[in-house]
C-alpha cells in the first residue's frame, strides 16, 4: 500500500513537473515571436537563450538564434550559430539556406554561393537557393551566368517576379534593351508599381 | 617591342595552358594575369625606353584568402650617346592577404613582397617587403588602408653603398553612385637613407587620385575606365594596387593614366592603359617625361 502511495505521488509530481516545463519552454518560444514581431530581436533572442543553455544541441532553437542575430545585424555570431546548426544536422536544408543570410550580408559572395550550392546538389530547384546565388551572381558582375541563371529558374517559377527583375538587370547590363524591357513589362504585370521595373521603362520612354 | 609581343604571346599560351589542368571547384578560384609594357622617355639625355612583361597567378580560398606568385621581366634601355650599359630585369612577386569579416566590415592583413635582380654593375639587387593592413565597410562605400614598405638596394660591388627605402603609404576610398564610382586618395611619404647613391637623403612625398567608373549598363563591352593622377615627388615608389615597382633613380613629379577594361566573355579581362609621366634627374637638373602603353588579358576560373 505505501509503495502504491509512493508511486502515485510520484507521478503526479512528475506530471505536475512536466506540465509546467512545457508550459514555460512553450512560452519561451512565445515570447521569441511577439518580440520579432515588435522588432525587438534581441530580446526575441534572449528569450530562447535558456533552451540553449539547456540543451546547446536543440537545433530549432540554435537555427532560430541565428536567424534573430541576422536580424540585429550581429553577422559574425549569426553564421557562428548557423555553423553550430549545420554540425548538428548536415542534412539541414534550413540551416544552409540561413547561413547565406549573414553571409550575403558581409558580401562574401564565394561562401555564400558555396552553402547555395550545398542545397541545390539536394534540392535542386529550391527557390530560396536559386534567389540567394543569383544575389551572388549579380554580387560578382557575373551578368552573363546571371541571365542564364535566372531564365532558367524563371521557366520554373513562370509567376515570380523577384527571378524576373534578376533576368532583366542581367539583360540591361549586358546591353540587351529590347529583352530588359519585356522583362521589366513581365514584372510589372506581376507587381504593378514595381519601382525599378518602372524606372527603367520610364528612363526608356516605355 | 616585338620581343615583348612574342613574350606576351608565350605568356598568353601559358595562361591558357594552365587553365587546362586545374580544375575550379566551388571553394578554390584560379587567376592569371598576363601583360606587357612599352615606356619611351622624351627629352633625356640618357634613357630610351623600357619595356616590360609578366605573369601573375593567384589562387583565392572563397573570400577569405589570396595567394598571388608573379614573374616579371624588363629591359631598360639607354641613348647609345649617354654610353650607359642596357639593364635587363627579372623579378618575382610573392604576395598572400587574410580577410577578417567583422560586423562593421572586413579588415584585411597583407604582405607583398619582391625581389628583382639585375645585370648592372650598379644595382644587383632589390629586396621589398610591402604589408599592408585594410578595412573596408560592408557596403562598400568607404575604405581605408595602411601600407608600410622597405626596400633593400643591394649591389655585389662594394664600392657602391647600400640605399635603404622606407615608404608610408596612407589611403582612403569612397564609393559613390551606387557604387558605379570609385575614387580613391593615397599618400607616398618616402624616406631615403643616407647613401652615395643619392645627391640627397631628403623625404618625398606625393598624392594619387584614383577614379574608378563601372558602367551600369553595356558600351562596347566596356566594364570600367580608370584614371590616375598623381602630383608631387615620388622616388623608388612601390605601388601596390598595380604591384609595380618604380625603381629608376629619378623623381616622378606628375602622372596621368587612363585605363579602359573590357569584359570578354564570362571571366576574362582585357585591360589597355596609356599614361604620361614628368620626371626629374637626381643627378641632373634634367627634366623628361616618358609615355607608356600597357596591354594586360587576364582570367579566372
Amino acid at each position: 500500500m505505501k509503495l502504491i502511495k509512493f508511486w502515485s505521488i510520484l507521478a503526479v509530481i512528475s506530471l505536475l513537473y512536466t506540465g509546467s516545463s512545457h508550459a514555460s519552454v512553450s512560452e519561451l518560444w512565445s515570447e521569441s515571436y511577439r518580440y520579432e514581431a515588435m522588432g525587438e530581436y534581441a530580446t526575441a533572442a534572449q528569450s530562447i537563450e535558456p533552451l540553449i543553455r539547456h540543451n546547446p544541441r536543440h537545433e530549432f532553437a540554435v537555427i532560430r538564434h541565428g536567424w534573430l542575430n541576422y536580424l540585429q545585424g550581429k553577422h559574425n555570431e549569426s553564421i557562428d550559430d548557423y555553423k553550430k546548426a549545420i554540425e548538428i544536422n548536415p542534412n539541414s536544408l534550413d540551416s544552409l539556406l540561413g547561413m547565406t543570410l549573414p553571409l550575403l550580408a558581409q558580401k562574401r559572395w564565394r561562401e555564400a554561393a558555396n552553402y547555395a550550392t550545398k542545397v541545390l546538389a539536394t534540392a535542386s530547384w529550391n527557390y530560396f537557393a536559386h534567389i540567394r546565388l543569383m544575389t551572388c551572381e549579380e554580387g560578382q558582375g557575373q551578368w552573363k551566368t546571371l541571365e542564364l541563371h535566372a531564365d532558367s529558374v524563371a521557366s520554373r517559377y513562370p509567376a515570380d517576379a523577384t527571378v524576373l527583375v534578376y533576368l532583366a538587370r542581367a539583360r540591361s547590363h549586358l546591353g540587351k534593351t529590347s529583352s530588359a524591357r519585356t522583362t521589366y513589362k513581365k514584372v510589372l504585370a506581376r507587381v504593378p508599381g514595381h519601382i525599378e521595373a518602372t524606372q527603367y521603362l520610364n528612363n526608356l520612354g516605355r | 617591342m616585338i620581343r615583348y609581343l612574342s613574350q606576351f604571346t608565350l605568356l598568353i599560351i601559358l595562361l591558357l595552358l594552365s587553365q587546362s589542368g586545374i580544375a575550379s571547384d566551388d571553394t578554390w578560384y584560379f587567376k592569371a594575369k598576363a601583360y606587357a609594357q612599352q615606356t619611351n622617355y622624351q627629352d633625356s639625355t640618357i634613357r630610351e625606353s623600357l619595356d616590360s612583361a609578366g605573369l601573375v597567378f593567384s589562387i583565392d580560398y572563397l573570400d577569405k584568402s589570396e595567394l598571388k606568385l608573379g614573374i616579371f621581366q624588363q629591359d631598360i634601355k639607354f641613348l647609345p650617346t649617354s654610353s650607359i650599359t642596357d639593364v635587363e630585369e627579372t623579378g618575382v612577386l610573392l604576395a598572400y592577404q587574410h580577410h577578417f569579416f567583422s560586423d562593421a566590415g572586413r579588415f584585411t592583413l597583407r604582405l607583398d613582397a619582391y625581389h628583382i635582380e639585375n645585370e648592372s654593375n650598379f644595382i644587383d639587387m632589390i629586396d621589398i617587403a610591402n604589408p599592408i593592413i585594410a578595412y573596408i565597410n560592408n557596403t562598400k562605400t568607404f575604405y581605408a588602408d595602411l601600407g608600410y614598405s622597405v626596400s633593400l638596394y643591394r649591389a655585389d660591388n662594394p664600392i657602391v653603398e647600400d640605399l635603404d627605402i622606407t615608404q608610408i603609404t596612407p589611403t582612403l576610398g569612397f564609393g559613390l553612385n551606387d557604387n558605379f564610382d570609385w575614387l580613391q586618395l593615397r599618400g607616398y611619404f618616402i624616406s631615403p637613407s643616407l647613401s652615395s647613391r643619392l645627391p640627397d637623403d631628403e623625404d618625398k612625398s606625393a598624392v594619387e587620385i584614383k577614379w574608378i567608373h563601372w558602367f551600369n549598363t553595356n558600351i562596347l563591352s566596356i566594364d570600367k575606365i580608370v584614371i590616375n593622377l598623381l602630383g608631387g615627388e615620388r622616388l623608388f615608389a612601390v605601388d601596390s594596387d598595380t604591384n609595380t615597382v618604380y625603381n629608376l633613380a629619378d623623381i616622378q613629379t606628375k602622372s596621368a593614366a587612363l585605363s579602359i577594361d573590357w569584359k570578354l566573355g564570362k571571366s576574362t579581362h582585357l585591360v589597355v592603359s596609356g599614361g604620361s609621366t614628368d620626371y626629374e634627374s637626381l643627378l641632373s637638373d634634367e627634366i623628361y617625361s616618358s609615355k607608356y602603353v600597357y596591354l594586360n588579358i587576364s582570367t579566372q576560373w
